[in-house]
């Protein structure tokens, strides 16, 4: 396959000791919806954050690791380098919309401002370009909601955004972490398919981190299941669901509470 | 075993929570709960269900009293509990124990568990010292925790332990009706299925009664006899679990249930595709509150004319909808 | 982190020193030894921090008055948080009237700014007792503590397990004790330490206008003024106790800053 994204050997050792990530290797095909299924203390969230190289010094990630995006390894740039790939080549969905966008500034300028950090010199034609993208995103009226605050939207709305912020430049991969877990199931199921439609419209690979193993066989091609911090089983979607390989794999499968159709 | 039912709620109302407790989102006016009635038999379980801001925790915090109602009636084997004040409704608690979503504060992080657990028995005056001892160590068995851990702190324990200890310290008063507050929805779906389990099991051991509030409905099916769905403040339908599943009447049951997410590659649902709430602008006064995401409104005003009563549609289903689908 | 543990250790300097006055003064901080000799005399080996015009050595009077202000900065801080602490509990835990009538109550005083206060309190009462001055330093003290209280308390009665505590049938005044309180004293305890602090320049500048402590008693702010009378011919009467003073309310805040790093994370639950 000739892969986006090409993880080997991901090694995450956090300060104080705790390996959250274990010698992970995979890889996505451009374009490919991979879902990332774990529970908590599993290590997902962190490997997203490590593959966008947000740990900082909270987390040491080891000599052997090797991150490459579209050929080029993401391990050996240094933090400027970095920022020209964030936003551009590699983004990410996070779960909670309220957290992750700045409160005091209006929707439309945070989409902008992507923009402009990766070229775009007038401001005029970033908030076109801001505007255009929440069109996409399914905001209605975005020419007005652009000049809203965050808090003046409802959750999907500012997942929308969120969204949109993520997909504005058309990166080679999104990395989402639970980006609908915040959200009421009946948003929850309109983001999905957001997403799925954006996707597929931009041949952008996805990540999609989450616990819900209903999202997975519902959007994701691929599946990667993680405990504590060690990848157990990667298969395609149908596969894993119908056998799963691994005794951890079987048991999330049989936990899952499913609504049984009486008559 | 029938009879009068334990809990009986008519016309519950309130307005908006004490502003000092809430903390919103941002995108919901706090709840309110409008015109909220049910009633739970002895020894059955009842579901209220509803996405956030719906109103379903207010509603029963309203009922146990950790907030105060503005209206209405709130009946505990047939005593008025509304009308009850200090010392008196201090003794009711006793009998209407509450367990909380978050398991890593619910529990006060300075106490031990055995401490946490033995404050109500103390509380109460059920037991002390060695007696209370004792029973703590009964309680913790019965969740299956250790004896052990009575000694230990909440910081040292999982949250499936913490939300363990937080149902054991309810228990531990030997309380007819017990809340679950979205009790599992904090939990990791396996921690979730084994203390649904324990839920299941504890139920029928000691025949409680269960008001189990939650918005995921796969969860609801395993454990709920009867299913209140709520929506802004009301109550849109309320049948028996077996009813509910099979033929959802409200509009809103039917989307809410064609959006859960199916485990299963191979099913492709059909879903009903609400509108976003802040896109459909907000419900016309004096009428159904679902009108403006609803995908069948009805064709003449009826939708407008008022809000839609509870409707007894048959086969003790109540549905609130001016076409009774 | 050296600047804390410096902070720490010179404060337990200080304070130690304070305690055990008579042991390391080597002379009795009131005695006058030889009036006509050992006036004014500059810093030697024999007097290290020099005399003053009652030829009384000033090292021994600053270790003493050391005692004096920082009892007294103590005492009123307790003064003010014993009061404070039971005000800000109720107003915050009961809310509703009880809480508006007493926060209006709290305003009212917060409105007068602390140092005038004081200093037309110290005036006239006229020379007060060392008690006296605790209890005018804690009456003026304790409105700010309570509204410290009080959000603090606001903030953890929110918090589910007090609700549990509620929901349990716990009697409110054993929820507000064994549940409200102990979350809510670190917080209070280092706003407590910050206002030693500002204490003790208070009860300095009282004493150095003449208002504070009276004469004999030595006080670091009566070193000041005898330093200021004598200023064009003992400058270390200004000196040393002016960097007492500096040092010990430098070191009192970077400890308190401290103490409410350290207990910040702590407070949150985990992630």
């Amino acid at each position: 396959m000739n892969a986006v994204l090409d993880v080997r050997n991901l090694d995450v050792t956090y300060a104080g000791g705790h390996r959250a990530v274990h010698d992970v290797s995979f890889a996505m095909a451009p374009g490919e919806m991979v879902g990332l299924v774990g529970e908590s203390g599993s290590g997902k969230s962190t490997l997203g954050l490590a593959v966008m190289r947000l740990l900082g010094t909270r987390a040491r990630i080891a000599i052997s690791s090797r991150v490459s995006l579209e050929g080029r390894e993401l391990l050996d740039l240094d933090e400027r380098e970095m920022c020209a790939v964030r936003g551009r080549l590699m983004s990410m969905v996070f779960q909670e919309p309220a957290a992750a966008l700045n409160p005091v500034m209006r929707v439309g300028d945070q989409i902008a401002e992507v923009v402009r950090l990766h070229g775009e010199r007038s401001r005029g034609a970033a908030l076109e370009r801001a505007i255009a993208m929440m069109e996409r995103a399914g905001v209605p009226q975005p020419g007005r909601r652009a000049f809203a605050y965050p808090h003046e939207l409802s959750g999907g709305l500012r997942q929308r955004v969120m969204i949109a912020m993520a997909l504005v430049l058309q990166p080679a991969v999104i990395i989402a972490d639970e980006p609908t877990s915040a959200l009421d199931v009946t948003v929850q199921a309109q983001i999905l398919e957001l997403l799925l439609q954006l996707q597929r419209e931009s041949g952008t690979a996805v990540l999609l981190i989450t616990h819900d193993l209903g999202i997975v066989a519902e959007a994701c091609s691929r599946a990667l299941v993680m405990r504590a911090g060690a990848l157990v089983e990667a298969a395609p979607v149908d596969q894993l669901f119908r056998a799963p390989a691994h005794p951890y794999t079987a048991e999330l499968l049989r936990a899952v509470p499913r609504i049984r159709k009486s008559a | 075993m029938s009879g009068a039912p334990l809990v009986s709620v008519s016309g519950l109302r309130v307005r908006y929570p004490e502003r000092r407790r809430w903390r919103g989102t941002g995108d919901r006016a706090p709840a309110a709960v409008e015109d909220v009635s049910f009633e739970i038999a002895r020894g059955t379980t009842l579901a209220l269900v509803g996405e956030s801001g719906c109103g379903k925790t207010t509603t029963a915090r309203a009922l146990l009293r950790l907030i105060e109602p503005d209206s209405g009636e709130v009946r505990f084997d047939g005593a008025d509990l509304l009308a009850l004040h200090g010392e008196a409704l201090r003794r009711h608690r006793r009998r209407m124990q509450i367990v909380f979503q978050d398991p890593f504060t619910s529990l006060n992080p300075r106490l031990s568990v055995g401490e946490a657990i033995a404050e109500g028995l103390q509380a109460h005056a059920l037991a002390d010292g060695e007696a209370a001892r004792a029973r703590v160590a009964h309680v913790l068995t019965e969740v299956e925790l250790s004896e052990g851990d009575a000694a230990r702190y909440p910081h040292e324990l999982s949250g499936g332990q913490r939300q363990r200890v937080a149902i054991a310290r309810a228990l531990a008063l030997d309380p007819e009706f017990l809340v679950l507050d979205e009790a599992v929805s904090a939990l990791d779906v396996t921690t979730q299925a084994r203390v649904l389990a324990l839920f299941s099991r504890l139920t029928a051991m000691r025949g409680l009664t269960v008001l189990f509030i939650a918005h995921n409905l796969a969860v609801v099916q395993q454990v709920a006899d009867w299913v209140a769905v709520m929506y802004r403040g009301r109550i849109v339908e309320r049948a028996s679990a077996e009813r509910l599943f099979s033929a959802p009447r409200h509009p809103y049951t039917q989307a809410l249930l064609s959006a859960v997410p199916v485990p299963d590659p191979a099913v492709r649902p059909h879903r009903t595709v609400l509108p976003d709430e802040a896109v459909a602008g907000p419900p016309p006064a004096g009428g159904c509150p679902f009108f403006p995401r609803c995908p069948h409104p009805s064709k003449d005003a009826a939708c407008l004319a008022g809000h839609p009563p509870l409707a007894d549609v048959g086969a003790e289903q109540h549905v609130a909808c001016v076409k009774g689908l | 982190m050296r600047p804390p543990r410096a902070a720490i250790v010179t404060l337990a300097v200080i304070v130690l020193a304070a305690l055990a006055a008579p042991v390391i003064t080597p002379y009795n901080p009131a005695a006058q030894p030889d009036i006509v000799a050992d006036k004014n005399l500059s810093p030697s080996r024999a007097h290290p921090f020099g005399t003053d015009q009652y030829s009384r050595d000033v090292f021994s009077r600053i270790v003493y008055g050391g005692r004096t202000s920082l009892s007294i900065a103590g005492l009123s801080v307790l003064v003010a948080l014993l009061i404070g602490t039971s005000v800000g509990a109720v107003a915050g835990y009961a809310g509703g009237r009880a809480d508006r009538w007493l926060m209006r109550g709290v305003d009212a005083a917060l409105s007068v700014p602390r140092l005038l206060l004081v200093l037309v309190l110290a005036a006239a009462f006229g020379q007060m007792s060392a008690a006296g001055l605790v209890i005018v330093l804690g009456l003026t003290g304790w409105p700010g503590m309570s509204r410290i209280v009080r959000a603090q308390v606001r903030e953890v009665a929110a918090l589910d397990y007090v609700l549990a505590a509620r929901a349990l049938g716990i009697p409110p005044l054993r929820v507000l004790l064994r549940h409200v309180l102990p979350a809510v004293m670190p917080q209070v305890l280092v706003a407590a330490t910050l206002g030693v602090a500002t204490v003790i320049p208070l009860e300095a500048g009282l004493s150095f206008l003449g208002l504070g402590v009276p004469a004999p008693v030595p006080s670091w702010g009566g070193i000041l003024l005898d330093g200021y009378e004598q200023r064009l011919r003992a400058w270390w009467l200004l000196v040393f106790p002016s960097a007492a003073i500096v040092v010990t309310v430098i070191a009192v805040n970077v400890v308190g800053e401290r103490l409410r790093e350290s207990l910040d994370p702590r407070l949150r639950p985990p992630v």
